[in-house]
């Protein structure tokens, strides 16, 4: 929602319809598959199987969506965002692999009517451009360049560790014998979601054994340093640990625990189970906040700035799913689960620290109420005494063919919250239409309506995404 | 410990209700799911079979093979006698496997048939339980006693269940290797992998069912699913390329897929992270949410509801977000509660700070450190009266000469925070 440059708004049209044209063009991966499957049946793979297929080695998504946003306020919006990720290589195939996410945004009307009192207004229009680029993720990964070693250079994530982190810099991966690994990072955090800003550097070191047969071992210790936000914050944490499943894998259990700074910081417990057949599936896990939270690093910090210090509690989490075969339809799959938090001194409970139950349910038709179609149902209710949440939607999807889905929801948010007064109610409602299509194998489209009303305005969305993959 | 009490015993509650209510179909009531072989009796220690002894190909084959028929009938035929022993022994005396020639999986007449009809594309429980394909081949015992089979005369009862029509014995569904399945038997096998290391739970069995499967976590548990997902789902599966996906994902899985991510981190790890991470063949959560917002963060959350949700579980923000996301859209995007009004000429906000309680206040300084600027200027002055310069109780005349337009307690100290 910011002015934009006519010259330039052009010159990216352009540049756009001219990626996508050549896209277009049957791309050699999908050419070669479909020439196999003209070629007639697959070989008999029984004794002994055959030779493993060649994954390919390149893929890649473009997607172009554009969203056009009304509000009966007299606002309206209109936004292309683009969509790049790309990936070659094949680790354990290849010596070198790569990875690439990008995502663009481009405020087709920017009004430069600010931001105040608009309802349309998104985080990149806090950035100052009609033109917001974001490099999510970029990395080259070199695998046995150097004996037993991989390397990761560039931009990643690092989902191991004992906290999300995104890393600009190096990963590096050195096999001590077929159960140990010893992993070393360096870099600078990059966060999804926001600009960024300067004297950020994080790194860490780790260690993961595979003791015995489902066994998972790590320990992690990693540093990160904050210099520019909230002033100079450095902040340590050592992580450690556990997880085992049975040699079916259908009982997985885990246990973890952080330190910050020397202090425990958190425990978790886990355990997780499934039935041979997939009819029952259930999830408990256990985590406890052990020392109170106060202002660390971005990356450890849980919005101090804006909740203030976070008090130590308890919580329980419970999940059920179970699948009934032919009981309605082709299937009829029903989930629900509860959480409950608890603060260690319930007397300290306050506005930014509260005792709270979750409750949500859901429940899937399949092939209800008749064939390729199906039907969900979803609730979900958070309650903190004086405060509440409850959410409702429901969605019916209609498989036209194979390649083409439609599909149609609703759903329905009731906040009851402190706001100005204790009694602050406010409903939301929205409903949409979407539509999925697959027009060839490698191009996909996606359209979309949808309508949301609350208590004060009422706003309408369509939306056009077209994907190429190649 | 009162709301854990009340959670353990609400979702007690649940797992009750759900076991109460029966399926009016389940596995072990349709027929030709279970075949009723009793791996219990024969490895047991009276029986002393193994399970070499009648899968004689396991360490040999590619895909392990059914005991051939005859090999059963070395006991059966005549229940005095001693147990097999050696079955390859046994088989040269026979004249060798040839002499029992059957079709192994995959062998069968067909096959492609069978491939293009292989329900585990559609079956959420690919890798957990059998196709409706893969179970056709199972006869009841009824159905293939009616089936005459070749040596009719010398088959014990016990055994009419397993033989098809052609009178050989048939493959389990639930024990049949998949043939899009890239797997060696032979190599596990030779490999020192023990039978009941994948095969859990047999030497208590008395019957074939979707118990005895191997789930695709059994291979997982071994193979590090990561690197199994770096070679690509064709390392393994013929049928599973990168345009694939999972049957559960079919319908509404957009809706329903976030409780499936709330079953803990190991779910996630070992699930979802199979296909779906950066640099790999498919999307990964990351490329999806930057288009596809979760389905609560509607408008509405976008301008309001978000800011009683992070009330509740701070944590679950922390799952994408970190603090600079909210300074940097706040800098910008002031809260919704600073609407019109809220600000001059009616200052809405100066009676939600003070005249509710000291939260609100605290509201007010998560952005307003130290107070604001305006605060210094906005006090509005008492008339140069000079009865002002003395009073102490305001509301000694103002309660009914010029009331306040506002709404009022506390006494005169109270107004002069303002009024100074």
């Amino acid at each position: 929602m910011r002015p934009v440059s006519g010259p330039t708004r052009v010159a990216r049209c352009l540049i756009a319809t001219g990626i996508c044209s050549a896209l277009l063009l049957p791309s050699p991966v999908h050419a070669a598959q479909d020439v196999a499957a003209e070629q007639g049946p697959v070989e008999d793979r029984a004794l002994p199987p055959a030779p493993l297929r060649e994954f390919p080695s390149f893929h890649g998504r473009l997607s172009l969506r554009y969203q056009w946003r009304d509000s009966d306020r007299e606002q309206s919006d209109q936004d292309l965002f683009q969509y790049l990720s790309l990936d070659f290589g094949r680790a354990g195939r290849d010596a070198v692999t790569g990875a690439l996410l990008a995502r663009g945004v481009w405020d087709l009307d920017g009004d430069g009517l600010g931001t105040f009192g608009r309802s349309l207004t998104s985080l990149e229009d806090a950035r100052g451009s009609s033109y917001d680029v974001r490099l999510q993720t970029a990395w080259l990964g070199f695998h046995e360049l150097i004996p037993a070693t991989e390397l990761r250079v560039g931009r990643q994530p690092l989902f191991d560790t004992p906290i999300l982190l995104h890393l600009d810099g190096l990963l590096a991966s050195v096999a001590a014998g077929e159960r140990v690994e010893l992993i070393a990072y360096g870099g600078r955090p990059y966060h999804y979601w926001s600009a960024g800003h300067g004297g950020e550097a994080a790194g860490g070191v780790a260690a993961e054994v595979l003791p015995w047969r489902g066994a998972r071992a790590r320990v992690d210790w990693m540093h990160l340093r904050d210099a520019t936000l909230f002033g100079d914050r450095r902040d340590s944490l050592a992580g450690a640990r556990f997880d085992q499943a049975t040699a079916d894998g259908r009982l997985r259990g885990s246990a973890a625990a952080t330190w910050l700074d020397g202090e425990t910081r958190d425990l978790d417990l886990g355990g997780f189970w499934t039935e041979a057949d997939g009819s029952w599936t259930v999830d408990l896990q256990l985590h406890a906040l052990m020392s109170r939270q106060s202002a660390n690093t971005l990356e450890f910090d849980s919005f101090t700035a804006i909740l203030l210090d976070e008090l130590p509690y308890r919580e329980g989490r419970m999940s059920v799913a179970r699948r009934f075969a032919d009981l309605v339809g082709d299937a009829l799959v029903v989930n629900a689960g509860a959480y409950g938090r608890v603060l260690r001194d319930p007397a300290a409970a306050s506005e930014f620290n509260r005792e709270y139950q979750r409750y949500w349910a859901g429940t899937t038709f399949e092939g209800f109420p008749v064939a390729d179609t199906s039907l969900a149902l979803t609730a979900d209710w958070w309650d903190s005494g004086t405060d509440s949440i409850l959410t409702s939607a429901a969605e019916f999807e209609w498989r036209a063919t194979s390649a083409t889905r439609f599909s149609v929801g609703s759903g329905w948010s009731l906040y009851r919250y402190d706001f100005f007064s204790r009694f602050e109610r406010t409903g939301v409602r929205d409903h949409y239409l979407r539509l999925h299509t697959e027009l060839s194998a490698a191009l996909r489209l996606r359209a979309e309506v949808s309508y949301e009303e609350d208590d004060l305005e009422t706003w309408t969305t369509a939306a056009l995404q077209l994907e190429i993959s190649f | 410990m009162r709301h854990l009490i009340m959670l353990a015993a609400g979702t007690g509650a649940l797992v009750a209700a759900c076991s109460l209510v029966t399926p009016a179909v389940s596995f072990q009531a349709v027929p030709g799911r279970d075949a009723e072989f009793p791996h219990a009796i024969h490895l047991s220690v009276d029986v002393n079979l193994g399970c070499l002894d009648c899968h004689v190909d396991a360490t040999a084959a590619a895909v392990a093979t059914m005991p051939p028929f005859q090999l059963c009938m070395l006991c059966h035929a005549n229940p005095g006698a001693e147990r097999p022993g050696d079955g390859a022994d046994e088989l040269d005396e026979l004249g060798g496997l040839d002499e029992f020639d059957q079709p192994a999986p995959g062998d069968e007449p067909d096959a492609q048939a069978e491939m293009d009809e292989l329900d585990f594309l559609d079956d959420p429980g690919i890798f957990d339980e059998p196709t409706e394909a893969a179970t056709d081949p199972v006869e009841t015992p009824v159905a293939a006693a009616d089936q005459e089979p070749a040596e009719e005369a010398a088959i014990p009862e016990v055994l009419a269940g397993f033989l098809g029509a052609d009178g050989l014995p048939r493959w389990s569904a639930v024990t049949r290797a998949r043939i899009e399945l890239a797997f060696d038997h032979s190599v596990h096998a030779r490999g020192g992998v023990d039978c009941s290391s994948c095969h859990t739970g047999l030497e208590e069995s008395q019957a074939v069912g979707p118990g005895l499967a191997v789930p695709m976590t059994s291979c997982l548990s071994c193979h590090d699913s990561r690197a199994v997902a770096d070679g690509g789902c064709l390392g393994c599966h013929a049928g599973v390329d990168e345009s694939w996906q999972p049957p559960s994902h079919d319908g509404n899985w957009t809706l329903v897929h976030g409780a499936h991510s709330r079953m803990g981190a190991s779910v996630a790890a070992q699930d979802c992270s199979l296909c779906h991470f950066e640099g790999g063949p498919t999307i990964s959560c990351a490329e999806c949410h930057l288009s596809v917002q979760p389905a609560d963060h509607s408008l509405f959350f976008r301008n309001e509801g978000h800011g009683p949700m992070a009330l509740f579980d701070r944590s679950r923000c922390q799952a994408c977000h970190q603090e600079d996301t909210c300074l940097e859209c706040h800098l910008s995007v002031m809260p919704r509660s600073h609407a019109p009004g809220f600000g001059e000429p009616r200052n809405q906000h100066c009676l939600g700070c003070h005249l509710g309680s000291g939260s609100r206040m605290r509201e007010c300084s998560v952005c307003h450190l130290g107070g604001t600027p305006s605060h210094a200027a906005a006090g509005t002055p008492p008339p140069s009266v000079p009865a002002h310069a003395t009073a102490t109780s305001c509301m000694t005349c103002h309660a009914t000469v010029k009331p306040p337009r506002h709404p009022f307690t506390g006494d005169g100290a109270y107004c002069r925070k303002c009024h100074r």
